[in-house]
């Protein structure tokens, strides 16, 4: 045994010796040859005969030497080897001589694959990624639906009754949020503070990093007050201080104890600052209709599956709504997976980018196939050669998949660079908010992906590039001596094919580009109803129990927006209590128009509320379309007078002058004072820039006052950052207690609004024109090709009276032919395929006309172009000379 | 690059085993032997010798080292390996029993 290895070992050895010191094992087979030689001369010298005939003898004994020392080394082992490393050799001396080619290809190849793997990082990391919480398959999203909106959250009675009925979940929680202020350390901190069930942290698997989680004790009414920190605010207000545990902290003007600090790693797509027990007080506030405040999360049972826990759900929901009709006829339960619920409408915008980039990696095959089969038509004369001298099929193959494999090598490194630069680029295009949870990267997992990739696109290239040398018969054209044999014919009808196909994928991304930029310049003309260049807006809080009464609200509130008004810089400033677009502070109230017979509560129609500041229209400049604005005069002491926007007043007051008219805000129960309407202004989108106004009521700031304000800020330039200082600045100078944040323009919220469909349009065109340029360079390389194939033809044409002109139409109705189908595939495919991102389009038809047609414009008059330049070249041809031609 | 084999496929290989078990010997050296000791029935050519040769020592069953020859000039000599020691046990036992049974069939044919 042991003799066999080492015989193994030296074998091994030998190899290497034969891979590595060819020469020298060259060199000493050359000796041994010599001396074998010489040592027969001696012999044949010995039995007498003369040294020249010995020699003479000897080497006819010999033979001859060459084949012999083939043999050798074939058995040394290492030819194939050999062969590989001559044939990579002579593969990139091919490559780097059709420099031109080359670089289109890696180029072509570098774009599909670098974008198929930003594109597949993004994808992974919004989708695929399994979410960073123990079980995550098991874990739920519970929220209640009625028949007109999708994503309504939970009411806090009807959560208590789920967790009460259901059987299906281990553990069930609710998560409430809310924003604090956090006081005591110097100036005042707003958080985002996430009020949670004690098995919240227990259901996504976390451990707290110190201290320890919410019990059940904590997450009861009356217990004392307890708080867990995030990892972020840990060390952005305590300086990752250990010793937090335990600290009392001033939230609101209440105080809670550190009990916890959470790791570093841990996200959540609703997480905040801040995590307290929401069992803590009765949530007498929350009456079965109110819809907005809780999201509720399950861990499915092992054993239990997402069908049952649906089943039962609906059970419950049936049983609630015959329960609760007035507050829960047409609610039902939804139950979905919690990543659904994180990407949210983004998975659909992924999913759609992704195919986009599919049909991209493809079109990049296709194209670098064709560009191949250029190649090899060019240098068939070679191949046939080399087959007449003894080079196998096979070996002609394995050629070819070489070079195909260096191209996609190449490609695939750029590529990967490319998608490193281009990945942080595309991250920075999601919503704020998605962008802070995810963390996309080129990680192993894309890079897997990368390389399959990469090793689809070699074979395809390679088995499509290298099946010409089984199509056509090498030997028939290097007898024919000519290279336009007819053997190419069966290949030229392939590479039309793979044009056809081409120009169908270019279609076919055009199409999505032209609907998805129509879309997004749609949304971005829309007027919202205001101005938003140059405007500033600043959030901030009062702190709780600081200005207890409306008219210590009223007073703080003028003070801080006289100071911020008197700011050099600033047009003007007001306040308001809903932002449009940033959809934060708005909220809805019912209300009852006077004259009108009271009915039950459920049955009273609602709108959108507001309270605005004096100077706000102005500031915004919402146009006043009837009555007048709110005025100085409009304070607590006086009637309550509102505003109402257009849509209130063509829907409540169709056929009558509603100025003058007074109306009940809130619920009769809660005996709001008649408020009468002095004005008509002009809608203003609330929360999403592509939902039409809803009727909305306006109040005026100055008579309700309110804990919760915006400041918005005209200025009179750009220069954002100096007057944000200034505003805090001022802000702090009249109570450092009030926390001043959200500092953002407009133009941010504005931004954000349209990111959803900016990233898919940017992307989708970025792609679609790539496709266009690697469609024109394959038509231009086939016309090219073509030309030259049939320049005998033309001369012949040309000898019998074809005009220069006709051979031009001729040659580029060729490859407009080829454009017209392949086009014609690709709008079919198109109109089939639209439909799927419909969802992502906006003011635009998913068949839209005018992009099809203009699609198909440009494709046609690109393919124009691109046949015209080579078709050119007939128009110089000389019959007699073309006629000469081989 | 096919050439007629002068010897039954394998038994060169036997033959040259043979041959460098007795002593270490160079490629010139082995031809001549295998020549005398069969009385010159047997003629190895170099270009059967030296592929078989590299082959044996690839397989590890001969080791190869230069040293100075009875000319006094640098070559190559053969020598067994302990696996190629085994190894030629195993072919001789083989060439026994190959040769027997056609021995048995040739002369059977005779009758």
């Amino acid at each position: 045994m042991k003799s066999r290895r080492i015989a193994r070992m030296r074998s091994v050895r030998l190899w290497l010796r034969a891979l590595f010191r060819h020469q020298q094992l060259e060199n000493e087979m050359a000796e041994e040859f010599q001396f074998h030689l010489e040592r027969q001369i001696e012999a044949l010298v010995d039995r007498g005969l003369s040294p020249d005939e010995a020699r003479q003898k000897a080497l006819q004994m010999v033979g001859s030497i060459e084949p012999q020392k083939e043999r050798c080394r074939d058995a040394w082992g290492t030819q194939s080897v050999e062969n590989c490393v001559r044939d990579l050799r002579y593969a990139l001396r091919v490559l780097v001589k059709n420099r031109g080619f080359s670089i289109v290809v890696i180029l072509s190849l570098a774009l599909g694959i670098g974008a198929n793997t930003a594109i597949f990082s993004l994808v992974d990391a919004l989708v695929l990624q399994p979410l960073p919480y123990r079980d995550a398959a098991r874990l739920m999203a519970l929220s209640e639906t009625n028949r007109s909106s999708e994503d309504l959250w939970t009411s806090w009675p009807d959560f208590l009754d789920w967790r009460k009925q259901s059987r299906s979940f281990s553990s069930i929680a609710a998560i409430e949020g809310g924003i604090m202020t956090l006081t005591g350390s110097g100036q005042a901190v707003r958080l985002v503070d996430r009020a949670v069930s004690s098995s919240f942290l227990k259901i996504l698997g976390v451990q707290p990093l110190l201290g320890r989680d919410f019990s059940a004790e904590d997450d009861r009414p009356g217990a004392a007050a307890t708080a867990i920190l995030s990892y972020d605010l840990w060390q952005r207000q305590f300086g990752g201080d250990r010793y937090v545990l335990g600290r009392a902290l001033n939230l609101d003007g209440r105080t809670a104890t550190v009990i916890g600090v959470l790791p570093a790693s841990f996200r959540f797509r609703y997480g905040g600052d801040i995590y307290l027990p929401i069992g803590l007080e009765e949530h007498s506030q929350g009456a079965r209709t109110d819809r907005y405040g809780a999201l509720a999360i399950a861990k499915l049972k092992e054993s239990v599956s997402i069908a049952q826990a649906r089943s039962e759900m609906d059970t419950i929901a049936r049983r609630l709504q015959a329960a609760y009709p007035a507050s829960n006829s047409g609610i039902n339960i939804l139950v979905r997976p919690l990543s659904e619920l994180v990407a949210g409408s983004l998975r659909r915008t992924a999913l759609a980018i992704w195919i986009a980039a599919g049909l991209l990696l493809l079109l990049v095959c296709v194209n670098s196939v064709n560009l191949q089969l250029a190649k090899a038509a060019a240098n068939q004369r070679e191949l046939s050669v080399r087959a007449a001298l003894g080079a196998s099929r096979k070996r002609l193959l394995m050629q070819k998949l070489l070079e195909s494999g260096v191209l996609v090598v190449c490609g695939t490194i750029t590529g990967c660079a490319l998608a490193y630069v281009s990945l942080p680029v595309l991250t920075g295009l999601l919503p704020f908010d998605i962008r802070r949870y995810i963390q996309p990267g080129i990680h192993l997992r894309a890079m897997e992906f990368t390389v399959l990739a990469a090793l689809i696109t070699t074979v395809f290239t390679g088995f499509f590039s290298g099946m010409n040398i089984s199509l056509d018969a090498s030997w028939e054209l290097l007898k024919s001596g000519t290279h336009t044999a007819g053997g190419g014919f069966r290949r030229l009808s392939l590479r039309s094919t793979l044009i056809a196909g081409e120009i169908a994928l270019a279609a076919i991304l055009l199409v999505g580009a032209g609907l998805l930029m129509k879309s997004l310049e749609k949304l971005e003309s829309i007027n919202p109803g205001f101005q938003t260049n140059r405007l500033l807006t600043v959030r901030l809080t009062l702190p709780t129990g600081h200005y207890p009464t409306a008219k210590s609200q009223v007073d703080i509130f003028n003070r801080l927006v006289e100071s911020v008004n008197a700011i050099p810089g600033v047009v003007s400033a007001s306040g308001t209590a809903c932002m449009p677009l940033a959809g934060k502070g708005c909220g809805t109230s019912t209300f009852q128009i006077e004259g009108q017979p009271l009915t039950q509560r459920q049955d009273l129609p609602s709108a959108q509320s507001n309270a605005i500041g004096v100077g706000y229209l102005k500031t915004m400049d919402i146009p006043l379309l009837q009555g007048r604005r709110f005025t100085l005069r409009d304070d607590l002491q006086r009637e309550p007078v509102i505003l109402i926007n257009q849509r209130f007043a063509n829907k409540y007051f169709a056929h009558e002058d509603p100025i003058g008219k007074r109306i009940w805000v809130g619920t009769a129960e809660s005996h709001p004072p008649l408020a009468t309407i002095v004005g008509i202004i002009g809608n203003v989108r609330r929360e999403q820039l592509d939902e039409p106004a809803p009727p909305e009521i306006t109040e005026a700031i100055r008579q309700r006052g309110g804990t919760f304000q915006q400041l918005v800020v005209r200025m009179r330039s750009e220069n954002t950052s100096e007057i944000a200082a200034a505003i805090r600045k001022a802000v702090a100078e009249i109570d450092a207690n009030i926390p001043v944040f959200d500092v953002r323009t407009m133009d941010w919220y504005l931004d954000n609004q349209t990111t959803n469909r900016r990233l898919p349009a940017v992307l989708t065109t970025i792609f679609g024109t790539a496709a266009l340029l690697l469609a024109a360079i394959g038509l231009y390389g086939l016309l090219a090709f073509l030309i030259t194939q049939r320049t005998q033809e033309m001369g012949i044409r040309m000898a019998v009276g074809a005009r220069p002109v006709d051979l031009l139409r001729m040659v580029t109705w060729e490859g407009l032919r080829l454009t017209l189908i392949g086009l014609a595939f690709g709008i079919f495919a198109a109109l089939a395929m639209s439909h799927g991102i419909a969802g992502l389009l906006f003011g635009t038809s998913a068949t839209d006309p005018w992009t099809f047609v203009g699609v198909s414009i440009l494709l046609i008059t690109v393919a124009v172009i691109a046949c015209a330049v080579p078709a050119r070249r007939t128009t110089k041809l000389d019959a007699m000379q073309a006629l000469r031609m081989e | 690059m096919s050439k007629p084999v002068d010897l039954l496929q394998g038994t060169l290989d036997l033959l040259i085993l043979k041959i460098v078990a007795l002593e270490p010997a160079h490629g010139w050296a082995i031809a001549q032997r295998i020549n005398q000791m069969s009385r010159d029935e047997l003629q190895v050519g170099q270009g059967s010798l030296y592929p078989a040769l590299h082959k044996l020592e690839r397989q590890g069953w001969i080791e190869a080292e230069w040293r100075p020859s009875e000319n006094n000039r640098r070559a190559k000599y053969y020598s067994l390996t302990r696996h190629g020691r085994k190894a030629l046990a195993e072919e001789l036992s083989q060439w026994e029993r190959l040769s027997q049974a056609i021995s048995t069939v040739v002369s059977a044919n005779e009758i």
